[in-house]
């Protein structure tokens, strides 16, 4: 198929009934691009997908691809290729007639279908000789997921569409298929968009993330953007910096805002919050940051606080440490070292303040926040 | 389950003996009594009954296939069994073939659903007997529907809707329709609607997603519904009397037992007849059964040649 | 792949109703077939209401001229009491005993695996498949013999037949829905089998309880063939059989008076249906045979 040089989503809405699942969804992908769409269920990213795919009609908006409006055009005449989260492999046919099934589709001569089919089952390490014949319900989990990625890619679509492709496996074999996807991506060249609610998934598989939330594109940028220079506060509790403390702004020096705890402790704090400059003294702001970047060992120069170890967790290589603050605040906070520390001792830890990020207040259920419940005391 | 893990190692292994799960046998055992008692018992006299021909209850006499050689000798009873197949074939495969495509169209639900299966179900609780009954004006010479026909100037005569086959087909129809279109409608909307989409993303029409997706996937569900829709139509009984014509086009064995058994009151013979009754079912379904069988497995074991 | 077991009713992308030619034909033909059968249906139980209160009506629209006379006659011609109360008596009496008999012997089915399940399982099939005049006719004529023939008891006895396995198949899947780790933790909780059973299992199974005893009811309300074999007397008449009895014995009585005691049989009928909507999805009636 022709390779894509440019894919454009404009304005694309779509609802159900009367509730909307996307709003105005912008987003221009260049050719061989690998995409991700990140946000928790039910934040729209499925409807994206699908819409881009075809399998939803748009309510509002188009779709470009090459210049070319491709939006009217029904899902199986568009040539894009989709993986599905729970595979939807044809239970009555076997492996080969799996892969074949597309290929007959359009059509192909014989000598090239068979050509295609061991192509495809090789470039997933399925063996044609060993599992040809079988049926998706004798597959393991891993081979089936394998099978579903070539019975797309044997058609070599100009897009492919992952579907949380590996929300369905174990760890092991999620990280497993990670890696090979990520290879086939820049084996093929193949644009690719990519479904996920995990992170560290759209992270090390993609040049681009997009981070939506409740039909709403909330952040685009690459992982390293999106991860360093979250724009909300939303976002950044989706990369995981799950200490927050409510903050007082006291004033503003250089490119550093200097704020106060409600323990009366002044800190440092950049931010990358776009819409931060109207802050004046006395405007009650959250504070975030990564456990991994709060440190107590070595302490930073400034932006230091002090609190009673309340819970020590070994994780493998680190301490997961929950300190409690004079207020009762909890902040967790990661510890590269291989003494635990003592329970209820004081600690001084602190933070850069370019990693102490402030975002207006919001109410937003976090996704990390009540980690502490799962923290269990160390026996001693 | 539970609690046998624990302290689990404890225990010097011994050989496992086979041990009887009293529990299950008292559980079962009502129903199990009940079924034997009443099913099995009844099947196995009615089976020695049927081999021992006169109007004794007692069975007595020499084992004889007298009843089932007169039932096949006399050609005013056993033609019953080619009516009764032109009675019941026609309806089953119309019944199918008419649900496929209309559950196709309610697979994924649509507007009004609870009302429609609600009104779908209602000849299945009037019971054969009232529909039968409530036909015989509404379709008859006289009744509404010809009423209609003749004032839209489809027809000029009014149509023999009762007493005749068309009487019973209908009524079949309406009475067993409703079952055959909701097993179908469960079948096909136990298939995942992404199997439909993958198809699509593969690139096949909606036509073809039909055909090769949908239709193997379904077929072992059609036989099923098919077998029991035949069953239940060729046994047809009060309908076939009340709405047909049971002297001559709709003389259906199950008529032609019941005389037997009641009006000549020759109990040996009517059972004689209900047994081939049950045989024929029997031959049927399990040509249908195997016939699946047969198509399941070369649909499973079968593919990849053409590759 | 276990989800293609489960059913997709409802899909949230279900493509939205965007207007186009194949669609809006699709949607004729769909609602035409559907609603042709169901107006047919309507119509014509409604014929049977209107008869049961016309003088005479042949040939035309609607009769001429109404009465209601054809009830007192009925009454006079049938001990009504008697075919009603027998009607619900069987009804009701089968509905409870396959209940009481039908429950552990789900229970089992659902919870145990053991040799010989299969033969179990194929034992409770079988009078649910075979058609009832098959067995029917051996069956009265051994009732008779055992002299139950033309009681009550011998009615009851023998719509038991495809009912109780009827309630057994429905009822399996309900209790294979109750988690069984349920069980262990009220007994790890320290009660015994019969206290997990009434405070525990009992409770939860109760929506399975009511539909199969709705669904029994209203199947052996309308059962004919059975009853019809045995019920040779006429105080051990049901509705649906005296209803046969005057509606084939035709010429005798004037069709309004067939049609009063239809009407009768369907307000009996409906009321029940009434009942077991409230209880029961419609597609429930058949489910117990899409579960194998």
């Amino acid at each position: 198929m022709e390779k894509i040089k440019k894919l454009e989503l404009r304005g694309v809405s779509r609802s159900f009934g009367t509730t909307q699942a996307l709003y105005d969804f912008n987003l221009e992908v260049a050719g061989g691009m690998f995409v991700s769409l990140l946000g928790p269920s039910g934040c729209g990213k499925s409807t994206a997908l699908n819409c881009l795919a075809g399998l939803l009609d748009l309510t509002h908006g188009e779709i470009i691809l090459n210049d070319q409006p491709i939006h009217n055009i029904p899902a199986e005449k568009r040539g894009i290729g989709m993986v599905f989260q729970n595979y939807a492999l044809f239970p009555h046919l076997n492996v080969t007639k799996n892969v074949s099934y597309g290929l007959e589709n359009y059509k192909m001569p014989t000598s090239e279908m068979e050509r295609r089919v061991k192509w495809a089952l090789d470039l997933v390490h399925l063996d044609l000789k060993e599992f040809g014949h079988r049926l998706p319900a004798q597959l393991s989990g891993g081979q089936q997921q394998r099978l579903a990625i070539a019975r797309t890619i044997a058609l070599e679509p100009a897009l492919l569409l992952l579907d949380e492709p590996l929300s369905n496996l174990d760890t092991k074999l999620r990280s497993e298929m990670r890696i090979e996807i990520k290879n086939m991506h820049r084996h093929l060249g193949l644009t690719t968009v990519y479904v996920t609610h995990d992170q560290s998934e759209a992270m090390s598989l993609s040049d681009l993330v997009v981070v939506m939330r409740a039909g709403r594109i909330e952040q685009i940028g690459t992982p390293q953007d999106i991860y360093n220079c979250p724009n909300s506060l939303y976002v950044a509790d989706f990369m995981g910096y799950s200490n927050r403390l409510p903050v007082e702004i006291m004033g503003q020096e250089g490119s550093e805002w200097l704020v106060q705890t409600d323990t009366g402790v002044m800190l440092r704090a950049s931010t990358t919050y776009a819409g931060n400059t109207g802050w004046q003294k006395g405007d009650h702001v959250v504070a975030v940051a990564r456990p991994d970047e709060m440190v107590a060992d070595p302490l930073p120069e400034t932006n230091r606080l002090k609190g009673t170890v309340h819970l020590v967790d070994y994780v493998g290589k680190a301490f997961e440490i929950l300190v409690r603050l004079d207020n009762n605040e909890a902040i967790q906070l990661l510890v590269w070292s291989q003494q635990p520390t003592e329970l209820e001792h004081p600690l001084t830890f602190g933070i850069r303040p370019n990693r102490l990020l402030l975002f207006p207040t919001e109410n937003i259920v976090s996704t990390h926040s009540p980690k502490a419940a799962s923290l269990k005391p160390v026996m001693s | 389950m539970v609690n046998t893990s624990i302290g689990a190692g404890t225990i010097v292994a011994a050989e496992p003996r086979r041990r009887i799960n009293w529990g299950i046998v008292l559980l079962c055992l009502p129903a199990l009594a009940f079924v034997v008692a009443m099913f099995v018992i009844p099947f196995l006299f009615g089976l020695n009954l049927s081999l021992h021909p006169g109007n004794s209850l007692d069975a007595v006499g020499d084992l004889s296939f007298a009843n089932y050689l007169q039932f096949f000798n006399d050609p005013g009873q056993s033609d019953s069994v080619w009516i009764t197949f032109q009675v019941a074939l026609p309806v089953t495969v119309f019944s199918i073939l008419i649900s496929i495509p209309l559950a196709y169209y309610m697979r994924r639900g649509i507007r009004l659903e609870r009302f429609i299966t609600t009104l779908l179900i209602l000849p299945l609780t009037l019971g054969n007997v009232m529909v039968a009954q409530s036909m015989l004006l509404y379709y008859g010479r006289q009744g509404w529907f010809n009423q209609a026909l003749q004032a839209l100037h489809i027809i000029k005569d009014p149509l023999p809707l009762v007493h005749s086959w068309w009487g019973v087909e209908i009524a079949l129809f309406i009475q067993n329709f409703p079952f055959v279109f909701l097993m179908i409608l469960g079948y096909m909307s136990g298939i995942s609607p992404d199997l439909e989409r993958a198809s699509r993303m593969l690139g096949a029409s909606a036509w073809r997603t039909f055909w090769k997706v949908i239709w193997p996937l379904i077929l072992p569900g059609v036989a099923i519904a098919f077998c029991l829709n035949f069953v239940a139509n060729f046994t047809v009984f009060p309908s076939a009397v009340m709405v047909g014509r049971p002297d001559d086009q709709t003389k259906v064995l199950s008529v032609v037992a019941f005389r037997a058994a009641y009006e000549l009151q020759n109990p040996s013979l009517g059972t004689a007849i209900a047994f081939v009754m049950g045989i024929i079912e029997f031959v049927v379904v399990s040509a249908v059964l195997y016939a699946r069988s047969r198509m399941t497995r070369t649909s499973v074991l079968g593919g990849g040649k053409g590759v | 792949m276990a989800t293609t077991t489960q059913t997709y009713v409802k899909s949230k992308v279900m493509g939205r109703p965007a207007f186009s030619i194949s669609k809006l034909a699709g949607q004729v033909i769909f609602y035409g077939a559907v609603g042709f059968f169901v107006i047919n249906l309507l119509l014509m139980v409604s014929t049977v209401v209107i008869d049961s209160f016309a003088q005479s009506w042949f040939k035309t629209l609607l009769p001429p001229a109404f009465t209601t006379h054809w009830y007192p006659d009925l009454a006079d011609e049938h001990n009504m009491t008697q075919l009603l109360g027998n009607t619900f008596f069987v009804a009701i009496s089968t509905t409870l005993i396959a209940l009481a008999i039908a429950f552990p012997a789900a229970y089992v089915l659902a919870r145990h695996q053991f040799r010989l399940k299969g033969l179990l399982y194929g034992l409770f099939l079988l009078p649910m498949l075979i058609p009832p005049l098959v067995y029917g006719i051996p069956l009265a004529t051994m009732l008779i013999r055992v002299g139950l023939g033309g009681s009550l008891v011998g009615i009851v006895l023998v719509n038991l037949i495809p009912i109780t396995p009827f309630v057994i198949f429905i009822l399996t899947p309900f209790i294979e829905q109750v988690d069984p780790s349920l069980e262990s933790a009220s007994r790890m909780l320290g009660a015994g089998w019969f206290r997990t059973f009434r405070r525990i299992v009992l409770p939860l199974i109760i929506p399975g309880l009511l539909a199969a005893g709705v669904l029994a009811l209203v199947r052996t309300f309308a059962a004919f063939e059975l009853t019809y074999l045995v019920a040779t007397t006429g105080s051990s008449q049901t509705l649906a059989v005296a209803l046969y009895g005057d509606a084939s014995g035709a010429g005798i009585r004037a069709h309004q008076l067939v049609n009063a005691m239809a009407v009768i049989y369907m307000l009996s009928t409906m009321s029940l249906v009434v009942v077991a909507l409230i209880f029961v999805k419609p597609t429930q009636f058949v489910v117990s045979l899409k579960n194998r």
